[in-house]
């Protein structure tokens, strides 16, 4: 494929060339005076004019470029490298803009962390930049202000500060940037009186203060999971949620690869039902007060004293004999837990092996005792000003902290937020910071590779980061790449060892979007083994497990419209957070899906609504944290308006509920284990889900004795695997037709194959699809109807009963079957079929009849039941334009991005060479993290998706019907015991 | 009377002669209309007034004002259609394929019959309109030469078919009708007494003179039409079935369908003539024209039709069972027992049973309990579209897209929308029209022989 993502610095460039042969940017800027900024500026200016055509003011005069800027072609997209922040392990991508603007980003395949792969969050976080609720203007004291006001009264603030010997506390999320940590440093040297505290959306400070227990740092390994044989993960979402997963995803796939002898083996240990446990070949189902003596049983049966409990015997023996190639993880946030961990881990040789020391994940440094000290200090009158950025810590530390009393103890508060969260609300000072497209960052995400973030549009307000803020106040105001340039400049002899000169380390960072740099060593003591003391268990009624969720995280996103249409990918949920209860304890209490409980824990009380779970662990209580976000009430009127439409939220009201203040703090903050009291009121709550029937078994009262389960999704075991490849699937008889193949595909053949083995059901290609492809957002109410957009959705099957629960998921989109039903009962021939065998949708032809929707065996056509406008006028910057934005009455689907196969065909014929396998990626294919999704030229015999065709394990949906798709899927293959394979999938 | 040997009973009852005749039917359009047409009427306008408002938003706002989902697609929309077309068929049988078999019987009720089926191809024509996406380009469906290329409609879809039979349908009916109308319209040309009517029923008369000549090429041409007719009782539904039958959709791909369309569309046709002949024969005092001699034929078309209908359900099962295909006897299984059991079991209800109850003489004769049983089928046969449309689309294949459907008040006002525009339609028609066939009526008479003069 052809690379485009040269920064417009080196955008004549091949990926090959020598970048340092061309003139640096800073000779190119001395020279022509049209610096990158420059244009930059011209850009956001058209923008500013765009946005005033948005507005309601009447456009008086378009005014097109009479002198087109150097790097705009109509019609042509320039595509930039940079790193975004939206998820909190930070992905590399390549921002593609449009005329002048970002429309949709990537993963960037070479960045070494998340490999190409990008998360649901950092994907979405592409519509925040549009959004007009953005504070886009300093805010003193509630009015909207200037810099000079804000910077002169922040400035002699801080002085008074200083002077009474008061603290001014710098409290931000995780400071991945060495620049930002540079100038911070150098604050504190102006301020003296300075302290920065780091704090975590979700925290993992467990696992550090563990560390610096054992090892003298604190310091968050570097987990490899694709060295590990043996998985081990104890309430550790590392494929959803946890830590990295999206580096997490590509690295465990590498060890899953089928072709190889042997494979990783992953058991879970969880009380929630997560996507790793849903991809897990193990799941063992516990609550978090069985799961701590489960550890201990687990530490000391490795260490050859006795335990009793009977997973911990069997785990044991299967970790003793994968010595040196095992991976033990925890995502319990509890020093305790941590600790056995380490000590297992030390005790299997697995440090240095399948997780590194020395070389570590930085992207979380917060620290939960320190906040807790914070606390205390500003309750003590003994912090003066909290500049606050990065972090919202009104919302996440609900628990027994009234943030606004807090608040008022301290003389200046300032946040660096461009929402209005629930912090902002207590701050005297707003100084906005930038969108990640908008500014200049750099970060060294895991230690040796350093990540940057370059601006891709003039920022569209005031706005300025938190590096720029802190200098200015410093008395040393710099734009904002110099500042991070400049660092860089200062300390690159000491960091970078390559011999490049700087230019070039420069733009060749810029470039790529990350280099490696020597990292930055921490000295390690050798292991320290501590003495650890786990209480005997209380037995609790009722535990409840928060976390958090891969669409919002942790309230971060709460305002982003996609992310909260983006169906949970085990529940199908949208719009809403629930406690969710195994089937079996739900009926216990006499509760149904959709009855609102109240659950008290403590003096703390919230109120949710019911939902049941399959393969929850009994007398346990799962919420997502991230909801009822103050903010997300303008969802009020998202949605098409009509008769009998129901709001998504109701006027004032947020989307879910908080559940932040369950969270409770014995030396670190506990997600999970605190015991409960429910108690069920008599209202009801609609809860809006894109998939309604659970399981591919028929109900049990309409089931056909010819076919109990409907065999969709194939699996097998590893073991019948290798001894036959084919293990686990039904191909049907071969269909005979008297027909003559009227399709002869003479060119190309396009197909696509989606390798379930790998698909770990993340559902980021949702968004991916979505973004590329202008699907709207329709609100609760029209997910309540089943009238969901999505061309792509993440079908999820659940098979076995009780807690031992499997799940299946499979990505279902338009199949391009070669004989379509859709096609031949369209009455104006608005969906016909190309002659490279695509299925297409002509939109403006289409009068709707939906019969074509009605004969698609896979239900995968979705209707425009009304038009769909943004709720926000300026989200419309977001609109592809390569993709027809569809009107009310026309059906659309999946069109396998035509636009992209089209762009790289004239490309390839523009410069006269075959189009090469891999040189079209479709949205959702970029996006996978897990490589599941391939499309090809099924007339090309070299490509992977001919290859994955001729796979033993290929199938397609509904093969009987003959409608001969060109979608297909290869059986689930999971690494189990063949005995325990459950008969669920096959019928 | 007394001076004949009755061989059959006779078809017109009260010793009418052919002046009596042109009084009877002539009056009721020639008299001042009674209260309790105007009450008819005004509901029926609110009905169709309700439908309107209903049918107006829908177009101005979007589909989505329907209860449709991405799963089920159609469901009161084309149940409507399918329902109004079946309803057409009786008209069509009664006047045309009857009097190809000379069923003297048919002249009392034949004009009304085929009245309603215009009305009822008129509302069921409306249907596929509405329930377009963009029903402002219905014009697409029709091949016309134009500037797209030119860009012809698809051959192959069912819809296309639609498009077509239900047009001719339109078209024959509607001719058929009125032609079979004019010696009556000059009749009633004959009688009008203001300048407007004279004008308006000379013109629709087409010159009419009662001449032997003229009576001739009439009775040649009405032939012809009847001929001409009488396929499309059989082709309309089945074209109409082939929507489903050619779907890949279990439960609607089926070859049954187009004789089980065409005895049920029969089968809900009677029972709707019935329910409009008991009201108007009540209503205009016609009882003697409308005889339980009448009813009871008509009732015995409903015994052999539903009893064909009653076969369908059956082979339906017996196919999806014997095919041994899962998905087949799943739809089967999920329409008996699934969510929508009920309207199934309303359906087998109103279809299978209440024929029955036409084995017995005396209910057959008993104009009460024979137009409650009539409303049972048209209420059956509404809902036996339904649960075709609505339980095959809403679990078909992959499980994970099942849904459920409910209609929105805006669908429901449509559908008493379309019920006011039939009703409507044809108290106007009975109030503007000769609604029994004056021509053919007297031809059934039996002849008195005292050399008493007619009218007309």
């Amino acid at each position: 494929m052809k690379e485009y993502y040269t920064s417009h610095e080196n955008k004549s460039c091949d990926t090959n060339c020598n970048c340092s042969d061309l003139p640096s940017v800073e000779a190119v800027q001395e020279t022509s005076g049209f610096s990158r900024r420059s244009f930059l500026k011209t850009t956001g200016f058209s923008f500013a004019a765009f946005m005033v055509a948005c507005s309601k003011t009447p456009v008086q005069k378009a005014i097109p470029f009479l002198i087109q800027p150097e790097e705009i072609l109509p019609g042509k997209a320039t595509w930039y490298a940079s790193t975004s922040f939206a998820c909190d392990a930070g992905c590399g991508v390549h921002v593609k803009n449009r005329d002048g603007r970002p429309i949709k980003l990537e993963g960037n395949p070479k960045h070494p962390m998340t490999q190409g792969g990008l998360c649901a969050q950092c994907q979405a976080s592409l519509i925040e930049l549009y959004d007009s609720k953005r504070i886009i203007d300093p805010i003193l004291y509630r009015q909207s202000s200037t810099w000079e006001a804000v910077d002169s009264y922040v400035i002699k603030e801080l002085r008074k500060i200083r002077d009474k010997g008061k603290e001014i506390v710098i409290l931000t999320g995780t400071a991945t940037s060495p620049s930002l940590l540079y100038t911070i440093k150098k604050f504190k040297k102006k301020f003296k009186t300075v302290s920065h505290i780091q704090m975590d959306d979700y925290s993992y400070s467990a696992i550090l203060d563990a560390h610096e227990k054992n090892y003298g740092q604190r310091i968050l390994p570097k987990y490899r999971f694709d060295k590990a044989d043996l998985i081990l993960s104890i309430d550790a979402d590392f494929l959803g949620s946890w830590v990295s997963p999206i580096q997490f995803t590509k690295d465990f796939q590498k060890n899953r690869k089928l072709d190889s002898k042997h494979i990783s083996k992953l058991i879970q240990v969880e009380s929630r039902m997560s996507i790793t446990g849903a991809k897990a070949d193990e799941r063992i189902a516990m609550t978090p007060t069985e799961m701590k003596s489960f550890m201990v049983d687990l530490d000391a049966i490795i260490h050859g004293k006795h335990g009793t409990n009977s997973h911990a015997k069997k785990i044991a023996g299967l970790l003793k004999l994968h010595r040196g190639n095992s991976l033990v993880v925890s995502g319990i946030n509890d020093i305790k837990i941590q600790l056995i961990v380490n000590r297992i881990n030390q005790s299997l040789g697995n440090v240095g092996r399948t997780l590194d020391i020395k070389k570590t994940s930085q992207m979380y440094a917060g620290s939960d005792s320190s906040i807790q000290s914070l606390v205390t200090k500003i309750e003590s009158g003994m912090v003066g000003a909290l500049l606050i950025s990065d972090t919202n810590p009104a919302y996440i530390l609900a628990n027994g902290i009234d943030f606004s009393t807090l608040m008022k103890q301290v003389d200046l508060s300032v946040s660096f937020s461009d929402m209005n969260n629930e912090t902002t609300a207590h701050c005297n000072v707003i100084a906005p910071g930038l969108h990640d497209l908008e500014s200049w960052n750099d970060s060294e995400l895991t230690s040796g590779v350093l990540s940057m973030t370059q601006p891709v549009i003039r920022p569209f307000g005031k706005n300025r980061s938190l590096r720029q803020s802190l200098s200015t106040w410093m008395g040393m105001k710099q734009d904002e790449r110099d500042l991070v340039r400049n660092y860089w400049k200062k300390i690159f002899t000491s960091r970078v060892k390559s011999g490049k000169t700087f230019t070039r380390f420069w733009n060749e960072l810029v470039h790529d979007g990350f280099t490696t740099i020597s990292p930055n060593s921490k000295k390690l003591t050798p292991f320290k083994n501590q003495n650890i003391q786990i209480e005997g268990a209380t037995k609790n009624e009722l535990e409840l497990v928060l976390f958090q969720s891969s669409q919002l995280g942790h309230g971060r996103h709460a305002e982003n419209p996609w992310l909260q249409e983006l169906p949970d990918p085990i529940t199908k949920l949208t719009w809403d957070n629930v406690a969710s209860f195994s089937p079996e304890t739900a009926e216990k209490y006499h509760l149904k899906k959709g009855d609102v409980i109240e659950i008290v824990s403590g003096k703390n009380k919230i109120e949710l609504p019911v939902f049941l779970q399959p393969g929850q662990k009994n007398n346990t209580v799962v919420a997502a944290l991230g909801y009822g976000r103050v903010g997300t009430e303008r969802f009020h009127e998202i949605g098409p308006d009509w008769l009998e439409k129901k709001d998504t939220v109701k006027k004032g009201e947020t989307v879910g509920t908080s559940v932040s203040s369950m969270i409770s703090f014995d030396n670190t903050f506990h997600y999970s284990g605190m015991p409960i009291k429910i108690q069920k009121t008599e209202r009801t709550w609609d809860l809006a889900l894109t998939q309604t029937y659970n399981t591919l078994s028929n109900p049990e009262n309409t089931s056909p004795a010819s076919m109990p389960v409907r065999p969709f999704v194939q699996e097998t075991t590893f073991s019948e695997f290798q001894k036959n490849p084919s293990a686990g699937s039904h191909h049907g008889h071969p269909i005979t037709t008297l027909w003559e193949d009227d399709h002869t595909y003479e060119g190309h053949h396009w197909g696509m194959a989606i390798d379930l083995t790998s698909c770990t059901g993340c559902s980021s290609c949702i968004v991916g699809c979505q973004v590329e492809n202008n699907v709207p957002v329709v609100g609760k109410d029209e997910v309540l109807r089943k009238r969901d957009m999505a061309w792509l959705r993440m079908d999820r099957y659940y098979s076995g009963d009780g807690e031992d629960v499997d799940v299946s998921f499979q990505a279902m989109m338009c199949q391009h079957c070669d004989n379509a039903p859709c096609e031949p009962v369209c009455p104006v021939l608005a969906t016909v079929h190309s002659s490279e065998g695509l299925n297409q949708q002509v939109y403006n032809r289409c009068v709707g009849t939906r019969f074509c929707a009605n004969n698609c065996p896979y239900k995968v056509r979705r209707f425009n039941w009304f038009d769909y406008a943004h709720e926000d006028v300026m989200e419309n910057m977001v609109l592809n334009p390569d993709v027809t934005v569809r009107s009310r009455g026309v059906m659309e689907k999946c069109s396998l991005c035509v636009q992209r196969i089209q762009e790289a065909k004239f490309e390839a014929k523009r410069l006269g060479v075959p189009l090469k396998d891999g040189d079209i990626k479709l949205a959702c294919e970029q996006s996978c993290p897990a490589d599941a999704i391939v499309f090809g030229d099924l007339n090309n015999p070299e490509s992977r998706i001919s290859k994955m065709t001729k796979d033993e394990r290929h199938y397609k949906v509904l093969e009987e019907l003959n409608a001969v798709p060109t979608v297909g899927y290869l059986t689930q293959v999971r690494n189990r015991d063949a005995d325990k394979e459950k008969g669920g999938h096959h019928g | 009377m007394a001076n004949h040997v009755n061989i059959r009973p006779p078809q017109i009852h009260g010793n009418k002669n052919h002046a009596d005749v042109t009084q009877d039917v002539c009056n009721i359009m020639e008299r001042k209309p009674t209260w309790l047409w105007w009450l008819g009427f005004g509901l029926s306008l609110s009905a169709l007034a309700l439908g309107l408002a209903s049918v107006s938003y829908q177009i101005a706002t979007g589909i989505g004002t329907w209860g449709l989902n991405k799963t089920v697609g159609w469901a009161f929309d084309i149940t409507n259609f399918v329902f109004w077309v079946g309803i057409g068929h009786a008209g069509t049988l009664i006047s045309a394929i009857l009097f190809l078999f000379r069923q003297k019987w048919r002249t009392s009720i034949n004009r009304s019959a085929e009245a309603m089926t215009i009305f009822a191809v008129m509302c069921a024509g409306i249907f596929p309109i509405i329930h377009m996406g963009r029903p402002w380009l219905a014009y697409w469906m029709f091949p016309y030469p134009n500037f797209r290329g030119p860009l012809w409609i698809n051959f192959r879809s069912p819809l296309a078919w639609d498009v077509f039979a239900i047009g001719t349908y339109l078209i024959i009916s509607a001719t058929f009708w009125y032609f079979g109308m004019i010696p009556d319209l000059a009749t009633v040309r004959d009688r009008a007494k203001s300048k407007i009517k004279k004008f308006f029923f000379g013109a629709l008369s087409l010159g009419w003179n009662g001449s032997y000549r003229v009576w001739h090429r009439y009775e040649t041409v009405y032939a012809l039409l009847a001929g001409l007719a009488a396929p499309l009782v059989v082709s309309v539904h089945t074209v109409v079935s082939f929507d489903f039958a050619t779907s890949a959709i279990p439960g609607w791909h089926t070859t049954t369908f187009p004789p089980y369309f065409v005895a049920g569309a029969v089968f809900s046709g009677f029972a709707m003539v019935l329910t409009l002949m008991i009201i108007a024969r009540k209503t205009l005092r016609l009882e003697e024209y409308i005889t339980l001699n009448h009813i009871e034929n008509m009732t015995k078309v409903i015994i052999v039709t539903g009893g064909i209908v009653t076969l369908s359900y059956a082979t339906e099962f017996f196919m999806a069972w014997y095919s041994g295909n899962g998905y087949e006897q799943f739809v089967f299984l999920n329409r008996a027992l699934g969510p929508f059991a009920w309207a199934y079991w309303i359906m087998v209800g109103c279809n299978l049973i209440t024929p029955q109850f036409f084995w017995f003489r005396s209910i057959r004769r008993n104009v009460a309990a024979v137009f409650i049983l009539s409303i049972f089928v048209n209420i059956g046969m509404w809902f036996e579209r339904f649960v075709i449309i609505v339980t095959s689309l809403h679990r078909d294949f992959l499980p994970s897209s099942w849904s459920m459907y409910k209609p929105t008040w805006i669908e429901i006002g449509t559908l008493i929308g379309s019920f006011g525009l039939f009703f409507t339609l044809f108290l106007l028609f009975i109030r503007t029209m000769p609604m029994i066939s004056m021509g053919e009526v007297k031809s059934v008479l039996h002849y008195r022989g005292n050399g008493e003069k007619e009218n007309g």
